[in-house]
């Protein structure tokens, strides 16, 4: 077997693609075995020069379309990724626009298929994601997505938060995009255990939320109390729509104060 | 009054109007100090819990009003607690809740304070607040007062993303009996001049993109079924001519929820929510499917079957149409097949350029074969040998526990003409 490693950034990936042959597994670190007995391995490391040459010729012969296909796809993080991106890639070479139609071949399928889960994350939670301000002036958004979605959702808030200084951070990953003036920075940023723990504004410590936030954050759950409609309740539905994992970050569905006497108590051991 | 204690009673009244959709407009602003753009495919962010979609801030102005439908829960004999919010708690609001993520924007309506147009210059205040004075660029969706004057409607097209006037009753005999002080004039007449602004501005802007938007995301409107005794296809051509004559974007059915008790109206024990599930299938139908009403439904049958969506209704009645192949039908014929929708007809169409289909195939670029592989076949094979027969195939379609209830409207009783109570005097407190 053969086997190509890389550090499993995108840019690495466009490094890889024209290298990569039908058979060879692709394995980022961390994310695959430490070794295999017998394999033949080789490190790709990222080259930017041809990194944005693969883009543009995965731009040129697949269009726009097909180039965004395979980023989504990435961006899903789903296991055996690189792979199907390895015969989506050379598919796009033989068949241009046209090679997502090719249904005969199971790595356009896959692609297809993992882009599809990335953008139905993006779309959710670009409804579902909460800003809370920040004691300093920052509007600020924990999530926790299923998968990588940070980067799609950071253009969509660009444009619509102006100059509005916003941090959507994805907890599961520790990754941040911070919005300062129109423009976009990523870092690392490790939670505190409290906030892991529990978004909601009860667990804060003092001073971290804006004195406004509480009063906007209970017109809200007034607002949304009021607009359903009771002789159409129908729970099954919403939830059909808001699955429990996003929930947690949703201010509407935080269980009101001493609902669940259990939680608080266990909140309480382990705070 | 209390801020909180305002939204709730405003947020309540608002809640029986239907429309959610937040999409359709496309606007954007790079200014300094500027916020919001409207998003073209619309974007849910939460679902309440009768599992409806929030995407917007849907609140009335006030609900003090002067007028006293049957229908409504706002009417003026009703004892329910009144509030009337200040223009700039209303622009507060949504600058908050927009800025926070929690909605799309914003959907201001208002019961009548005073007159027609005294409500209506209070809401054009609150939308150009927010666009003129706080930079606000996110979707609205404002509500046009019965009877307010043209210039005012012009006036708020020019900054607002959809307007709609409701017709409320799906005809002229019920409007009058249960809303005797709306007229179908005056519901009309701002529709029809929406319409037509909305067409000028589209030939305008092909020539020049400097001629301002007018109402960009379109109109729509709301009828309430099942508080008055039309069929089913008689609210169906009502849609089909507002589609066809006004230029509506959606027009909207709600399910009657008897919030009143009046002798005018019927008592159902639940809102027909079944009923109106139909109509939304029909409407769609009309507008992406290439259906006409009068091949839905005709006046031996003006009601849809409970138990089978509106597709299946009209497939089942038109065997000799079916079986249509999947290789070769043309679009028109592929969006007739029940369970193929859109987005996979779209897909059939694009793939079957490069490959010949079979049932495997269709299964993995996501076609659900459910309900289609009575109706379909791949290069002349069917799905499985049975009988393609009316009854057989009603037979598979209809879910078991549906069977259950034949009728399907146990629940759900509908009053026809004949069983109306006509009003004997003038409806109280009627003007």
């Amino acid at each position: 077997m053969r086997i190509l490693r890389y550090d499993g950034r995108f840019e690495s990936l466009l490094t890889l693609l024209p290298q990569w042959e039908r058979g060879e597994r692709i394995i980022a670190d961390g994310g695959g075995p430490v070794a295999f007995l017998g394999a033949l391995e080789r490190r790709v490391e990222a080259n930017p020069i041809e990194a944005a040459e693969t883009a543009s010729t995965l731009r040129k012969r697949g269009g726009e379309t097909l180039f965004r296909l395979l980023r989504y796809a990435f961006f899903s993080e789903l296991a055996g990724r690189e792979e199907a991106l390895g015969e989506f890639y050379q598919a796009v070479l033989r068949f241009g626009r046209e090679a997502d139609r090719h249904y005969e071949l199971p790595g356009v399928v896959k692609t297809v298929e993992m882009a599809k889960r990335t953008g139905r994350d993006v779309h959710r939670w670009k409804g579902f994601l909460r800003f809370r301000l920040l004691g300093d002036g920052v509007f600020y958004a924990p999530f926790e997505p299923d998968h990588n979605v940070l980067p799609f959702l950071t253009a969509h808030f660009r444009k619509r938060l102006g100059d509005q200084e916003w941090m959507v951070h994805d907890l599961k990953r520790s990754i941040a995009a911070l919005c300062r003036g129109g423009r976009v920075g990523y870092a690392r940023v490790e939670a505190p255990g409290w906030l892991l723990r529990s978004p909601s504004l009860r667990d804060a410590p003092d001073g971290f939320y804006a004195e406004e936030e509480e009063r906007f954050q209970e017109l809200w759950k007034g607002f949304f109390r009021s607009i359903a409609i009771e002789s159409r309740k129908n729970l099954k539905l919403q939830r059909q729509f808001m699955p429990k994992k996003y929930q947690r970050y949703l201010l509407e569905k935080e269980e009101l104060p001493g609902s669940s006497p259990a939680k608080a108590l266990k909140r309480g051991f382990e705070g | 009054m209390e801020l909180e204690r305002k939204l709730a009673i405003l947020a309540d009244a608002a809640k029986y109007d239907a429309s959610c959709s937040s999409s359709g407009s496309k606007r954007a602003s790079q200014a300094k100090g500027a916020v919001g753009n409207a998003h073209v495919s619309g974007i849910c962010h939460s679902w309440a819990d009768d599992g409806r979609c929030i995407s917007l801030l849907k609140i009335l102005f006030s609900n003090a009003c002067v007028y006293d439908c049957a229908y409504c829960l706002n009417r003026r004999s009703n004892d329910v607690p009144r509030a009337t919010f200040t223009v700039d708690e209303v622009v507060d609001l949504t600058m908050g809740f927009y800025k926070r993520n929690y909605i799309e924007g914003l959907f201001l309506s208002s019961a009548v304070m005073g007159t027609p147009d005294a409500t209506m210059e209070k809401l054009l205040e609150v939308v150009s607040k927010l666009r003129l004075q706080r930079g606000y660029h996110g979707y609205i969706h404002m509500k046009s007062i019965p009877g307010a004057s043209l210039e005012l409607v012009r006036r708020t097209g020019l900054l607002v993303d959809r307007m709609s006037v409701n017709i409320e009753l799906p005809s002229e005999g019920s409007l009058k009996v249960l809303a005797p002080e709306k007229e179908k004039k005056s519901i009309l007449t701002p529709m029809a001049y929406i319409g037509k602004g909305i067409r000028e501005v589209a030939l305008e802007r092909k020539k020049s993109l400097r001629t301002p938007l007018f109402v960009p995301a379109g109109q729509s409107t709301q009828l309430i079924v099942g508080a008055s005794p039309e069929s089913d296809l008689q609210i169906l051509r009502l849609a089909e001519g507002l589609y066809g004559g006004y230029n509506l974007k959606r027009v909207y059915y709600s399910a009657y929820v008897a919030v009143n008790r009046d002798h005018r109206l019927p008592v159902p024990l639940k809102p027909p929510l079944r009923r109106e599930h139909r109509l939304y299938q029909a409407d769609w139908l009309l507008r992406y499917y290439g259906f006409k009403a009068c091949e839905l439904l005709d006046e031996g049958r003006p009601d849809f079957d409970p138990l089978l969506d509106p597709k299946a209704h009209w497939a089942l009645r038109n065997m000799h149409f079916f079986p249509v192949e999947v290789n070769t039908a043309d679009r028109e014929s592929l969006l007739r097949v029940p369970g193929l929708g859109v987005q996979s007809v779209k897909r059939i169409l694009r793939i079957r350029r490069t490959l010949s289909l079979d049932f495997e195939t269709l299964r993995k670029i996501g076609v659900v074969l459910k309900r289609a592989r009575y109706f379909l076949t791949c290069n002349g094979r069917m799905y499985e040998p049975f009988s393609f027969r009316e009854g057989v195939i009603r037979e598979a379609l209809v879910e078991p526990e549906e069977r259950q209830t034949p009728t399907g409207r146990l629940f759900f009783p509908r009053l026809r003409s004949g069983d109306l109570p006509l009003p004997l005097s003038t409806p109280k407190g009627g003007g």
